[in-house]
């Protein structure tokens, strides 16, 4: 009776496509854990990390029929999460006059360093989060969804190519570039484990 | 010595991405020189910052919130087939999502919301369906035989237990499934009596001959277990067979699910209307009932 816990993603999708009303509900619980991990570091906010989960899983549901099972599911589950996110983060960057670059990269930097004094692990995680998704803001979105998949969740290169649809020599690529960009904002967050006190801000960069 | 290279010149550099001459050259210089070889080293913490930031776990409502969407797409969904023929399973079995089993789910917990699924996603789930009849109880000695069947073709249920004890609380009434048939019969009120009697009859038959009845749909209609659970828990009684079948009730058959339900006091048969089961009460559902 529990078989359809254990049947295959392939064969979960196509019996939904085929009118199954119990098989999609399967895969989603199957894959929620993670899709969600990337949807939230993707979009650095809870509330939207839910509306693009919700959008990529509807797409999904209406999708069905059309998964050629080129890829695997997951990998095309993946991809309709990370669109879902691109769209939101477009729209997202769209919205507000952004300032330039290198000066909102600065008043961030600066920012930070003034706050960080506080000694709470939680805060100061709490803070980390927001340095690296303001941080991560600045990035083109191509740039960023290389970098989440890559660096941020641990895909390989060649699992972010594929979902992507790109040569994995552009995923390094942007994630080069993301990187060479994002080092001025978060260079002082380099070692988390070092001591508490991080008043020192980057300066002291001598852990051990 | 050549002047720094750039830091992105420096990212591409630490993943191969440079033509050989500019490595060769930017190799050299980051040998012999604290700051560039000092930007690499911050380029790799990127990569750790970014890995180490802290993210929350899926959080229940959300997860919650998944569900109710895909059952609402669900209820959406234009029916794929005529409700008669609709719900042919496949062949390795019924598809069904069982209350608090975790997926094969290596990545995270999951969080067993099936309980919760089952009462409000019921009326979707259900409202596409039309009407189906159960058959509650009918010729125990029958019914037996369709039990046995059961047992020997592999699908054994814990029925046979629970029937020596037929109090058992709702819960354990969902550790076996109701038999599924699709007779085609379109009931009436009259005729429902000798048709159930029938229809159980051709079953026990079908099911001692082959072990499992060349008729019996390996699942139940959508829906129909939950309404089966909920019609069990509000009459205290067990649902041995399902038969989605027909109810002309005066004015055209209608879909209905014939479900024959067996207690202390013998067996019976009561047809419901899926609809209305959807919205919720198994008793306005009752079409007709009678005992066998």
């Amino acid at each position: 009776m529990d078989a359809s816990q254990e049947l295959p993603d392939k064969e979960l999708l196509s019996r939904h496509a085929q009118g199954d009303e119990q098989a999609f509900a399967v895969l989603v619980r199957r894959h929620r854990e993670r899709l969600w991990a990337v949807a939230i570091r993707m979009m650095g906010d809870s509330e939207e990390a839910s509306d693009a989960l919700q959008d990529a899983f509807l797409s999904a549901f209406r999708a069905a029929d059309r998964f050629r099972g080129e890829s695997q599911v997951t990998t095309w589950l993946h991809r309709i999460v990370v669109n879902a996110c691109h769209d939101r983060l477009r729209r997202r960057k769209v919205r507000p006059a952004t300032p330039t670059e290198d000066e909102t990269l600065d008043v961030i930097s600066n920012e930070r360093l003034s706050r960080s004094g506080g000694g709470h692990d939680h805060a100061s995680q709490t803070e980390a989060r927001l340095d690296v998704h303001a941080a991560l803001d600045l990035l083109p979105l191509d740039q960023r969804m290389a970098l989440t998949l890559v660096d941020m969740l641990g895909y390989r290169v060649d699992e972010a190519a594929e979902i992507l649809e790109v040569a994995s020599g552009t995923v390094k690529s942007r994630c080069a570039r993301g990187r060479a960009k994002l080092l001025p904002s978060l260079a002082h967050l380099r070692n988390p484990q070092a001591p508490r006190d991080v008043t020192s801000g980057r300066g002291g960069a001598n852990p051990s | 010595m050549t002047s720094h290279p750039d830091v992105e010149a420096l990212a591409f550099f630490a993943e191969d991405l440079l033509d050989p001459d500019e490595e060769r050259s930017v190799a050299a210089h980051t040998e012999t020189c604290a700051t560039c070889a000092t930007t690499l080293d911050e380029l790799s913490g990127i990569t750790r910052v970014l890995a180490e930031a802290p993210a929350p776990a899926l959080p229940q409502d959300v997860a919650d919130l998944l569900d109710s969407r895909i059952t609402e797409a669900l209820g959406e969904r234009p029916a794929s087939a005529s409700p008669a023929e609709a719900p042919a399973a496949g062949p390795d079995g019924p598809v069904t999502a069982e209350p608090g089993t975790p997926a094969d789910d290596s990545l995270a917990p999951v969080v067993p919301i099936a309980a919760r699924r089952r009462r409000f996603g019921l009326p979707h789930l259900m409202a596409v369906a039309a009407a189906t009849v159960f058959v509650v109880g009918g010729g125990a000695a029958i019914v037996n035989g369709v039990m046995g069947g059961q047992q020997e073709s592999g699908v054994a249920s814990p029925l046979m237990d629970e029937e020596t004890e037929p109090e058992a609380a709702p819960d354990t009434a969902q550790s076996y499934s109701a038999e599924p048939v699709a007779s085609g019969t379109v009931y009436t009120e009259e005729g429902l009596g000798a048709q159930a009697a029938e229809v159980l009859a051709a079953e026990g038959a079908e099911q001692q001959e082959e072990g499992v009845g060349t008729q019996a749909q390996e699942q139940l209609p959508d829906g129909a277990q939950e309404c089966v659970t909920r019609f069990e828990e509000a009459n205290g009684v067990r649902v041995t067979l399902v038969d989605d079948a027909l109810f002309d009730s005066g004015d055209g058959a209608e879909r209905a699910w014939v479900l024959f339900t067996q207690d202390t006091d013998g067996t019976g048969v009561v047809v419901l209307d899926p609809r209305l089961c959807a919205q919720g009460d198994v008793h306005e559902g009752v079409l007709a009932e009678k005992p066998l």
